[in-house]
């Protein structure tokens, strides 16, 4: 009776706790689906369970897993995550210690049993906690420098994929944030990759690396004007390709005075085996991401040998052809989207009108898709996109006539569809390629919307969105069809397939997931020396703020007064500083002049 | 007792040719302390130059990672606090900058030393040159066909130290007792004769091509059944081991083998040494070892040829020749305008004639230009040609500058400087040709008179109106000032046998910048009168060539 009231007064605490300080996890608690753990007591009293047969606390003393945790702890080490709350015997003692703990609890069902059998008040008071699947989202907004990640042992027989995966992008993210490796990325003058070229970026500047972006579509303007050279198609071509090599060239130069540790080579970006060539001779790791069906761009095989790591979108028959044209290290990275831009939107009455409809499809008027969308006509169906035959019955949908539209206009057309349809390109079928692979990064995208999609089979995508849960597919014409008719009248049906869709793709398919994967594979291979430089005993010390610390520990009143002027956040850039002398006026101080010599020795040269 | 600062940041060479100007210091203030300051790259050969009291050597490359590590500037910056702090404190009477950095021009201002020659920057960070030969020396580089002064001289005369004719200093006695063992492990007997080979240069295109040195070094081996040193940094083996690999007489490759002090003694036991424009050709110049020296692209005999009287310089005779520092040639022709018999050829004639070389046929050594030089009287190092051609434009024109230049010395204004050394040294000009080509210039230095005589005409009025408070005149006039200045600069471009008066007038200007309106008309009107002066000169000693 005694335990049963204890239990009861936990329940109680518990659930203010949850209500008050994660008010997220409220909801949890009353789901309906879970299976309900009934605990257990230790020799000594004390609330223990079981989890598919497992004792996953001390059968005799659990409160000793408190000092046994603790002890893993490396010195000087402020802020942990733990992988697993259990009824929390574990982390007792690291709270104590007064460390900075983020629970991350892989199982609804055990959260649920620990909420109403077990002492976790400190835990719920002091810690932040992540329940479900989704483990990895705990890393979006988290600084993982200098933070150490455990697992609470038992954890790892249920559930040591998910562990998995959150401890190496943990790990890659802790090394990116710490390491801050240079990279120089380089992108296409024009062309699909363009968008993803962005993405990427955006990504590796919010892991924490430092990016240098040769963003080659700034030359798109003059490389198109070459066609007004001349109506000669040879010369027109010769002078392109004159061109596109200048551009290789420059980023070439480029590499060569920024030093990366890294350069990441986007599909398409204008380096041939010449420029690559010379990029190898300094002696930095190259990383090629071909987000091209191999099949149609076929260059892939002359530039294979320059890369150091060569990701792709496909795998299997390519990835044999690319060992034997000379790649040195191949891996699978699929496409992937941007929920910064990739989002549910709050559309307005006119939003809703204009760009919605029960079947949409946004994309270029590929051959496949101009036949088999005939069969689509019957429905209330909008085309958006460009290179459609206007002229045509398909034609006649297109919304936009062929107008280039933003990105912006595409998230609400998404947005607004009932359904949006998804047919990956093919220029050699009239409908579904029967050999399709590889997943368009509209899958992606639509998903990250929380939009529902209809999208062509493809012996890809089972491995990265579960068909039927998170995704819907199609094999056939008739096979679309019914499966358009049965979900116009289902809405529940679509809203619960896209909000599982949009939480697998933020768990497992944004663009930081995925420069996390690249990375892990480059960190492992390249080495502990890896970007190592950047860690060395001077980093951080031309941040303004530290070498005011400096300079005052040391006495430096001027110099102190004078680094003042510059914001304390940032590295001291030697520009600015000498910007800054060159507009004062009268004599130059101690702290100037000296700033000046520093100049030349490190600017000048 | 005088305390003097010396900071030359620059190359092995350049310290070794600061050595007479230490000298000069020496005697000018007897008992004087003398500090140098230098790179550590570079310094090591300080411990064999005399005249120097303290080393202060700049290191602060330490700091900086080029390796793509990041460089602490908090630590760049103590360094240099430090750095300049610590020569504060020996509170120095006088300061001598010979680097033309603003590194050393912004240090050299920090220092608070009331006598400072050379340049240093004002309190606003603009750098700024007063002594005239500093000047000179700075800006050399825009005229150095004009230019016949040692770099040497350049450097003595902007420490304020009169040259005397007595090349350059280094310790040897030293070094000779640690090259004779060294040599003798390679086999080399006493008196057996030796010649030194220096393949390298600091700069790649500055080289004449390793084969050549191989061919040359055999055929003198030959010819005087003389022992082959190969000479080199470490830095330089790979190239010493070509030139190795290309000859065929026997020889030995010290390319890496010997420190600073053995190669002093090795060159200073060498009969010849040939040799690319090299800091090893100075350690010759200093140990009174006979120099073959090839001055290819950049390299110019008359700038930083061997400070010396036993040598023969090699040039190219091509349109282009010196090269820019700043280009890169496509073809780079003159390397193989100087053939490994003409250096032969010239090593022969050199130690053959220990006490002055003598004239050569005008026919042989064709497209090259053999130079030998001398300490003429008074004290000045400079350059004789060995092939008697008729004197181009620029021979004529350096000429006349460098007796404008050395008036001061003791040079007077007749025309027997510049005929004398014509005479003496060129053949005849067709006399036609000769008074087409000096009317021509005699126009190009009238229109440049008239310029800077409207310039001083209106200074002169400037300073009145001011004295009468005419605020309003001045300013109106300030306008024509930089019409003028404008056209002054134009004829130097279009003219450059101008440049050397164009820039130095430019430079007087640049320092005059923040003056008071007094002191700047005052100066203003020095600089438009010292043109009007210099181009009277010239004109009177072309008008003379005509006579």
């Amino acid at each position: 009776m005694h335990q049963r009231e204890q239990r009861m007064r936990y329940k109680e605490q518990n659930a203010a706790l949850i209500r008050e300080r994660h008010p997220h996890l409220a909801s949890i608690l009353h789901e309906a689906d879970s299976v309900t753990i009934e605990p257990l007591e230790a020799k000594n009293g004390l609330p223990v369970f079981k989890f598919e047969g497992v004792a996953m606390h001390g059968a005799y003393k659990p409160e000793e897993e408190g000092p046994r945790l603790l002890a893993q702890i490396d010195q000087g080490v402020k802020n942990i995550i733990v992988f697993g709350l259990g009824y929390g015997y574990h982390l007792r003692d690291v709270v104590d210690a007064g460390l900075n703990v983020t629970v991350v609890e892989p199982s609804i069902d055990i959260f649920k049993s620990a909420a109403e059998n077990a002492d976790i008040g400190f835990v719920l008071e002091h810690c932040q906690i992540f329940v479900g699947k989704r483990v990895r989202q705990v890393l979006d907004s988290y600084d993982c420098r200098g933070v150490q990640i455990l697992a609470h042992r038992p954890y790892l027989r249920f559930f040591q994929q998910e562990y998995d995966k959150l401890e190496v992008s943990f790990i890659t993210r802790k090394l990116v944030a710490e390491r801050k490796p240079r990279v120089m990325l380089a992108g296409p003058i024009y062309g699909g990759t363009e968008t993803t070229f962005r993405y990427v970026k955006e990504a590796l500047v919010t892991l924490g690396a430092e990016v240098t972006a040769f963003d080659a579509t700034a030359f798109k303007h003059s490389y198109f004007l070459m066609d007004d050279v001349t109506p000669n198609e040879i010369h027109r071509h010769q002078l392109k390709s004159l061109y596109t090599n200048m551009l290789g060239e420059a980023m070439v130069a480029m590499a060569d005075d920024r030093k990366p540790d890294l350069i990441l080579v986007m599909a398409q970006a204008p380096l041939d085996i010449g420029a690559l060539a010379r990029l190898r001779q300094l002696n930095i790791p190259i990383a090629f991401w071909f987000v091209e069906d191999f099949r149609t761009l076929k260059y892939w095989d002359r530039v294979a040998p320059y890369y150091d790591y060569f990701f792709t979108i496909q795998r299997g028959e390519f990835h044999e052809r690319l060992g034997k044209a000379g790649a040195r290290r191949v891996a699978y990275l699929p496409q992937a989207a941007a929920p910064r831009h990739h989002k549910p939107l709050a559309l307005s009455a006119e939003d809703k009108i204009f760009h919605g409809s029960d079947l949409s499809f946004m994309g270029a008027g590929y051959n496949n898709r101009r036949v088999f969308f005939n069969g689509l006509l019957v429905y209330d169906f909008k085309i958006w996109g460009t290179e459609w035959d206007l002229a045509s019955a398909v034609g006649q949908r297109v919304v936009n006539k062929n107008r280039r539209l933003d990105p912006e206009e595409y998230i609400k057309i998404f947005n607004a569809s009932k359904i949006n349809l998804n047919l990956h390109s093919s220029i050699m079928n009239s409908g579904i390629d029967p050999i399709g692979d590889f997943v368009n990064p509209r899958v992606f995208e639509l998903a990250a919307c929380g939009a529902f999609q209809l999208v062509d089979v493809r012996s890809e995508l089972p491995g990265l969105m579960q068909p039927g849960k998170e995704i819907e597919t199609y094999a056939s014409l008739e096979e679309l069809r019914e499966k358009i008719d049965h979900y116009l009248v289902h809405p529940d049906e679509r809203e619960a397939i896209a909000r599982a869709g949009r939480e697998r793709v933020l768990e497992d398919h944004t663009f930081e997931r995925r420069m996390e994967e690249m990375l892990a594979v480059i960190f492992s291979r390249e080495g502990e020396g890896f970007a190592i430089r950047h860690k060395e005993e001077g980093h951080g010390r031309n941040i303004v703020k530290n070498m005011v610390a400096e300079a005052e520990a040391k006495g430096n009143a001027e110099l102190a007064a004078f680094l003042r002027n510059f914001d304390p956040e940032e590295e001291l850039s030697l520009k600015a500083v000498s910007d800054h002398i060159n507009k004062g006026k009268g004599n130059l101080g101690r702290a100037e002049s000296i700033f000046l010599m520093v100049n030349e020795l490190l600017v000048q040269k | 007792m005088k305390k003097i600062l010396i900071l030359n940041f620059t190359r092995i060479g350049d310290l070794i040719q600061t050595s007479p100007l230490l000298a000069g210091l020496k005697e000018e203030f007897p008992g004087c302390h003398i500090t140098l300051a230098a790179n550590i790259s570079f310094a090591g050969i300080c411990k064999n130059l005399p005249h120097i009291d303290k080393m202060e050597v700049f290191d602060p490359k330490q700091f900086i990672h080029t390796d793509g590590g990041q460089t602490s500037i908090a630590d760049v910056y103590s360094y240099l606090d430090n750095f300049v702090a610590r020569l504060a404190a020996e509170k120095f009477d006088m300061l001598i900058n010979l680097s033309h950095s603003n590194l050393t021009a912004i240090m050299g201002r920090m220092l608070n030393i009331s006598d400072v020659r050379g340049i240093v920057s004002d309190g606003e960070g603009n750098r700024i040159i007063n002594d005239p030969w500093l000047m000179y020396f700075s800006s050399l580089l825009s005229f150095r066909r004009y230019n016949t002064f040692n770099l040497v001289d350049l450097y003595q005369l902007g420490g304020g130290v009169k040259p005397k004719g007595r090349g350059l200093f280094i310790d040897s006695a030293g070094p000779e007792r640690l090259a004779a063992p060294l040599l003798a492990e390679f086999g080399v007997a006493d008196g057996e004769r030796v010649i030194g080979i220096q393949a390298g240069a600091s700069m790649k295109e500055r080289r004449w091509p390793s084969r050549n040195f191989a061919k040359s070094a055999d055929i003198l081996a030959r010819r005087w059944n003389a022992k082959v040193v190969l000479l080199g940094a470490a830095a330089e083996k790979e190239l010493v081991d070509e030139v190795s690999a290309a000859m065929e007489a026997p020889h030995i490759n010290l390319a890496g083998k010997t420190t600073l002090e053995q190669l002093i003694g090795v060159v200073k036991r060498c009969a010849v040494l040939v040799t690319n424009d090299t800091a090893t050709m100075h350690i010759a110049a200093a140990t009174g070892t006979p120099i073959v020296a090839l001055f290819l692209v950049h390299a110019y005999g008359f700038e930083t040829g061997p400070y010396c009287d036993k040598a023969i310089l090699l040039e190219p005779e091509i349109q282009c020749f010196p090269c820019l520092h700043s280009s890169t040639c496509p073809h780079y022709a003159c390397l193989d305008y100087v053939t490994p018999e003409m250096v032969a050829d010239a090593a022969e004639l050199l130690v053959g004639h220990p006490d002055g070389v003598p004239a050569v046929g005008a026919e042989t050594f064709p497209r090259v230009r053999l130079l030998t030089p001398y300490f003429d009287q008074y004290g000045f190092l400079d350059l004789r040609p060995l092939k008697k051609t008729v004197p181009s434009d620029t021979d004529i024109l350096a000429r006349i500058y460098r007796q404008y230049y050395m008036r001061p010395f003791g040079v007077g204004s007749g025309k027997e400087y510049v005929a004398g050394y014509l005479d003496a040294h060129y053949s005849r000009t067709d006399a036609e040709e000769l008074r087409r080509w000096v009317e021509k210039k005699l126009d190009v230095f009238r229109k440049l008179s008239d310029v800077a005589g409207e310039g001083a005409e209106i200074v002169g009025q400037a300073g009145r109106d001011l004295k009468n408070g005419r605020m309003d005149k001045v300013k109106k006039m300030a306008q024509r000032f930089l019409e003028l200045d404008r056209a002054i600069e134009m004829a130097g471009l279009a003219h450059p046998e101008l440049m050397p008066a164009v820039r130095l007038f430019n430079m007087g200007k640049a320092n005059i910048g923040n003056a008071a309106p007094a002191a700047l008309l005052g100066q203003s009107r020095a600089l438009y009168a010292g043109m009007v002066g210099f181009a009277a000169f010239v004109m009177e000693r072309l008008e003379e060539l005509l006579k």
